[in-house]
């Protein structure tokens, strides 16, 4: 069978990231037909879209979701569009046009086109429901199982559900064959790994709320109220909270006596949620996670280890997400400023982009490049068409294109992870003086973890060993070309009819496989450091290592403008299944907007995409 | 204090009522008594400046209280009783009562961070201000012919004051709490006695043998410990007056 023939019916959302994106032009992603990465900003482009976009919106292929007033740039609008099909919307299928009294500036984002397929489902949402508690256990949460347009990788599309389910998982469901075609963990995960004692012993303030017999945790003070929860190791209590509907009772709440508090998980979550809090209200005028003034809910004592994560509504508490901390094995909580920092930045970049395009960033394989036909794995060669890897007792087969290896990697996943990064970061200098010392700010992630030890680096992302592996430890990646891709094996169906495919934690290094630990959901955090390496660079400037290209930062003093280019792009452009170079693109035309083409700040950032390899 | 505002008056009785008339021949009035009358004016002021503390988001935070006592006008009234033809020995009481204003200065803490106060400023107006005192002088006259009188005095003040200070503020501020303005003030009354001093020089023309006028050139001062509830403060009472007004004598 063919290799076009084995990959249409493939059914995961495949991109080619390989693409080379000019920088200022619309352009397909060539490798997925029907995939067209939009990006226009010349005058001649704008005006092609604009007469496009408004022609897809008379035809009711696009609908405009929100329009809303620049909260940066007075007589700006930004209109978020949602592409559909005979009103069924199409999954990643979005636009964001911003115009300047009328008249557009930009327009970026995802079209896919030919889809002609029947849009008549062969099971209704009641029985996709059914068929997921059986094979999941969980229950349905929040709205009944809604279609969609799927995108194949070979430019085919299906429809599908997309249901959220009780166990923390979105589920995208065939809605002709009830086969899940792609899941989606709704747990963004920031891991830690290591061993340490104790905090920092460092006293803070805390905002607090009194009542009968003591004082809890509960911040009031600020626009956005801040809750801090204690599940006491309660497991039970845990998946109270995070389960819809997520009801807290009197006894979730960290509480004390005399409102001396003495409890370090507790103090440094509280306080830490309410400098982030601080911290995107003055820095980036954005006010709480949803800019909504949302209450903040945070679980400490959780029983998690190396741990903490953000789940976004419609679980945790009162259906609001929450941030959940655990500890290191040594049991220092996971609770300083920059992991603090970096897990709510994940309910920022969630919360902007669900109310611009009605969902978040979407979690998405890309496809990076195919690889050889044949690798060595540990002195054994294997053929990719006679390949297969074992994955929780199942043998899976690998996923091969003309008999080459597919290398994938979810950018979407890293790009969330790489902005958390960069804000954990933001938040440190914003708080803290510089410096190399405890409770100091740096381009380092959870350096203050006693006994632990940064995580990741974005200012020598390769000093920093991102895994080990049999062919010795490999490094986090400083240039899109060092970018981790996986080896991707057949997690539904067969070698002839691929569905649903899985990240392998088998990375390509020259002709040989090196096995790692993990995939990581396909390097969300391990290629996370290429965007946070171009933050870094924006600012302090400096030669990146891999590509020798030098960036004129615009020093320290001015960081300012880099954070609020990078959160611009994040909250008011990026589209929900970016590339890292749409993501790289997004970012330059903030500091665009912001700034002016030939400012500073959008040179800085030009310079510091291209020294990292996602700009030309 | 109280006790010596109670004399006061009693002295001052006494002292005339004691006064016999010997009228010498520069036409001061041996072992008679003499009354002065005046209106002046305080040129000194006596600007004082109090910080406390205060405890505010957990943290300890302090505010300034520059209070601004401007000179303004006294009465004042007096007599004693000639000893001799060169010396006689007198009383006097001076009030000074004036309305004034303290600048406050306040460092206030941070709700959510240690050690970044809050700067907040505003001025608290009317606080009241009074003087009472009362000078024991000893005098050496000088006649100038039959009508012009120079006195050269000096002696011991005790003196009250009373001071309305600020002892709390409060303040107006929202999120992100980084500025905070000035509210309302808290005052209460403070008062206080001491001892200190006075000299001067007195000018004084009879168009009569019992009535004329005069010009009064005076300096004094005294340091005064003001108390009111658990408040205490330290300020200087007195200061350069000058005043004229009608001389009595019999």
């Amino acid at each position: 069978m063919g290799v076009s023939h084995r990959l249409r019916i493939l059914v995961c959302f495949l991109f080619l990231a390989t693409t080379t994106l000019p920088a200022q032009a619309p352009v397909s992603t060539g490798g997925r037909p029907g995939l067209l990465a939009v990006n226009a900003a010349t005058p001649t482009e704008l005006r092609e879209w604009d007469a496009r976009i408004n022609q897809m919106v008379r035809a009711r292929q696009f609908v405009a979701l929100s329009s809303y007033p620049d909260p940066d740039i007075g007589g700006r609008t930004h209109e978020t569009l949602a592409q559909y099909y005979q009103n069924i919307p199409v999954y990643g299928g979005s636009l964001s046009r911003q115009s300047a009294q009328g008249v557009s500036v930009s327009i970026i984002g995802n079209v896919f086109e030919n889809i002609s397929i029947d849009s008549a489902a062969a099971l209704s949402a009641n029985q996709i429901a059914l068929r997921l508690a059986e094979s999941t256990g969980a229950r349905l949460v929040g709205d009944a199982p809604q279609l969609v347009i799927f995108p194949n990788l070979d430019g085919a599309y299906r429809l599908a559900y997309r249901a959220t389910m009780s166990d923390l998982k979105t589920y995208i469901v065939d809605a002709a064959t009830g086969s899940v075609l792609l899941t989606i963990d709704e747990i963004q995960t920031q891991t830690q790994i290591g061993t340490g004692t104790g905090a920092l012993g460092d006293a803070k303030k805390m905002s607090t709320t009194q009542v009968a017999g003591g004082f809890r945790a509960h911040d009031q003070l600020r626009p956005a109220p801040i809750r801090t929860f204690d599940t006491r190791g309660s497991e039970l209590a845990l998946n109270r909270l995070l389960v819809p509907p997520g009801a807290p009772v009197e006894g979730d709440y960290s509480v004390d006596a005399d409102n001396t508090w003495a409890d370090p998980p507790v103090v440094d979550t509280h306080v830490h949620a309410g400098w982030m809090q601080d911290y995107l209200f003055k820095q980036v005028s954005w006010t709480g996670i949803d800019n909504r003034r949302g209450t903040i809910t945070s679980a400490v004592h959780t029983g998690l280890i190396n741990n903490a994560f953000f789940i976004a509504p419609p679980f945790g508490a009162d259906g609001g997400g929450m941030f959940v901390y655990g500890r290191t094995t040594g049991g220092t909580p996971m609770t300083t400023l920059d992991v603090v920092a970096h897990e709510m930045m994940h309910g920022v970049t969630n919360a902007s982009l669900v109310q611009r395009t009605g969902m978040g960033l979407l979690g998405a394989l890309f496809i990076d490049r195919f690889g050889p036909t044949a690798v060595t794995v540990g002195g054994s060669s294997l053929s990719c068409d006679s390949a297969s890897v074992t994955i929780a007792g199942r043998q899976l087969p690998m996923l091969c294109n003309a008999g080459r290896f597919v290398l994938v990697s979810n950018y979407p996943g890293a790009i969330n992870e790489g902005f958390s990064d960069i804000f954990g970061i933001a938040a440190e200098f914003f708080h803290q003086p510089a410096g190399t010392g405890s409770m100091q700010a740096d381009y380092k992630l959870g350096e203050d973890l006693a006994g632990l030890g940064a995580a990741r680096a974005a200012d020598a992302p390769a000093s920093m060993v991102a895994m080990p592996s049999s062919l010795g430890t490999i490094p986090y990646p400083d240039h899109a070309s060092r970018a981790f891709s996986f080896m991707a094996a057949i997690a539904v169906g067969t070698t002839s009819n691929p569905i649903a495919i899985t990240p392998v934690p088998w990375v390509l290094v020259g002709d040989q496989v090196a096995v790692v630990p993990s995939a990581d959901a396909g390097g969300v955090h391990l290629n996370s450091t290429i965007l946070s390496h171009a933050f870094y660079l924006a600012i302090e400037g400096g030669r990146n290592a891999t590509s020798g290209l030098t960036v004129q930062g615009v020093g320290a003093a001015n960081r300012a403008q880099i954070e609020r280019a990078f959160f611009r792009a994040m909250t008011v452009i990026m589209p929900n299944v970016p590339s890292m170079r749409i993501a790289a693109l997004a970012t330059f035309q903030a500091a665009v907007d912001l700034y002016g083409a030939n400012s500073t700040a959008a040179v800085a950032i030009r310079q510091a995409m291209q020294a990292v390899g996602l700009m030309n | 204090m109280t006790r010596l505002l109670n004399l006061t008056p009693i002295v001052l009785i006494a002292m005339l009522a004691s006064a016999s008339p010997a009228v010498a021949q520069t036409g001061t009035v041996l072992g008679r008594g003499f009354i002065v009358v005046n209106g002046g004016y305080q040129v000194t002021g006596n600007d004082f400046e109090k910080t406390s503390t205060l405890r505010a988001n957990a943290e300890d935070g302090s505010f300034t209280s520059e209070y601004e006592v401007k000179g303004g006008p006294t009465f004042d009234v007096g007599g004693g009783v000639t000893l001799s033809r060169r010396f006689a020995i007198g009383a006097g009481l001076t009030r000074f009562s004036r309305s004034t204003t303290s600048s406050l200065n306040g460092s206030v803490p941070h709700p959510f961070y240690f050690n970044h106060p809050r700067t907040v400023t505003g001025d608290v107006i009317g606080l009241s201000r009074a003087e009472l005192a009362v000078h024991v002088q000893a005098q050496v006259i000088a006649p100038v012919g039959p009508r012009l009188q120079f006195t050269v005095f000096g002696g011991p003040s005790f003196f009250k004051v009373d001071q309305e200070l600020v002892t709390d503020f409060t303040w107006v501020d929202s999120y992100p709490f980084d500025e905070a303005s000035f509210g309302t003030a808290s005052t209460l009354s403070a008062d206080g006695s001491s001892i200190g001093f006075n000299a001067g020089v007195d000018v004084a023309y009879f168009f009569t043998q019992r009535v004329g006028i005069g010009g009064l050139f005076q300096f004094s001062r005294a340091s005064v410990e003001i108390e009111g509830a658990a408040v205490s403060q330290d300020v200087k009472a007195g200061g350069t007056r000058a005043g004229g007004g009608l001389r009595l004598r019999f």
